[in-house]
């Protein structure tokens, strides 16, 4: 573990930190040069670019309420401190439903046709892979749950291994990112369908890495990650089953 | 009901407007959060999260109605976060950690730690980051 990469000058760099803006910016670089390829003007670009990451920060943050309960609600409800950088931002899981939302708003505010958020799907899985480093690095929430096997690593003060959780979800990222650069232009998979399908995938995976995670237990030994996870799921499944009878009943 | 906008001139004026305003108005919010914390607490934390709940709401109702001003105001938000991320890098230690009440979740805040050379950082990132908006802005509202 690392918390703390280097000083300069006395002065901390803090691992989780640094990847958070390395991870903004691998997103915000991918999906600009996406919007390029795919020749989307700039004024439908910006403001669903930046009602996305508003979207992601607000929604990161709100969702804890959820993950780790109403008494974070002082904190997670003060104006000022959504701007306080020695609070991390807060949840992923949040942040990426509260980014599709913004953009999704922002879509239909600008009145564009089809949808633009495929541009989003490699930039969030290699984003979150980014982020992903320097949660292991920052040892976030003990990492892991205690394990014997090989890969288990030891956080400082601790005498027992440890899932290295964070490199189970950025190992997938990885592999995911390489998976959706190379569907992006396939045919099934434009309109909103590659985010649809990133965003899922992401979800069933991470549905079972929180069984190695530490997170808070809200009921039937499901976490609050899993919980959301799942809506997320049923939900993409309504959606995909509605489509499907609506492809039937206009053939 | 959606505005109609006459030419770019409107345009520029709602995004100013929108932008601006969004900081004063939640400079004078917090300001009133703070007073009202010397009186009260509990009501100082309803008021916080009224304007938590404000800020989400207006941005889209102006998407709607005047969507350069809902510009302006997106563009505010997001340049404080942004210079707010990148502050991080110097104080961020973990997911979201609670930094009053004892709801420390996941480690613990590493604010604390403010000496001479921090600040002068500080200040160095917040002159570089002003610079770095005053450009982006003044592109995007030439391009309205």
């Amino acid at each position: 573990m690392r918390p703390v990469l280097f000083s300069v000058d006395g002065v901390p760099i803090y691992a989780y930190g640094l990847f958070f803006l390395l991870a903004i910016l691998t997103v915000l670089g991918l999906v600009l040069y996406e919007a390029r390829r795919r020749k989307w003007p700039k004024e439908e670009v910006v403001p669903i670019l930046l009602a996305a990451f508003v979207g992601g920060m607000v929604c990161a943050r709100l969702s804890i309420l959820f993950f780790n309960g109403w008494q974070t609600w002082p904190e997670v409800l003060n104006f000022a401190a959504l701007f306080d950088p020695r609070i991390g931002p807060g949840s992923i899981l949040g942040g990426i439903g509260g980014a599709y939302l913004g953009g999704y708003i922002a879509s239909r505010a600008i009145g564009k046709d089809g949808c633009a958020c495929d541009a989003f799907a490699p930039a969030m899985a290699l984003g979150n892979a980014v982020g992903r480093i320097g949660i292991f690095l920052a040892g976030v929430d003990g990492l892991g749950k205690p394990t014997n096997l090989p890969w288990g690593v030891q956080l400082p003060g601790d005498n027992y291994l440890v899932h290295p959780a964070p490199l189970y979800d950025a190992a997938f990222d990885v592999a995911w990112f390489c998976l959706l650069m190379t569907l992006r232009n396939h045919p099934a998979m434009q309109n909103g369908n590659l985010l649809k399908f990133g965003v899922a995938g992401y979800a069933a995976v991470r549905f079972f890495i929180e069984f190695v995670r530490n997170n808070r237990v809200i009921v039937v030994g499901l976490t609050g990650q899993q919980l959301f996870c799942l809506a997320l799921l049923g939900g993409l499944g309504v959606w995909y089953l509605l489509r499907q009878r609506r492809v039937i009943a206009t053939a | 009901m959606r505005h109609i906008y006459g030419g770019p001139h409107e345009k520029r004026v709602d995004f100013w407007l929108g932008f601006a305003g969004w900081f004063a108005l939640n400079l004078a919010a917090v300001g009133a959060v703070f007073l009202v914390s010397m009186r009260s607490n509990s009501g100082a934390l309803g008021l916080s999260a009224l304007l938590v709940l404000l800020n989400v709401g207006i941005p889209i109702v102006l998407a709607f109605t005047r969507r350069y001003a809902a510009l302006g105001v997106l563009l505010a938000f997001a340049s404080l976060f942004a210079l707010t991320i990148v502050e991080g890098i110097f104080s961020t230690v973990s997911d979201f950690v609670g930094f009053a009440g004892g709801l420390a979740i996941g480690g613990t805040a590493g604010g604390n730690f403010i000496g001479g050379t921090l600040i002068v950082v500080g200040i160095l990132v917040l002159i570089g980051f002003v610079l770095g908006a005053f450009f982006v802005l003044r592109r995007i509202s030439r391009s309205l």
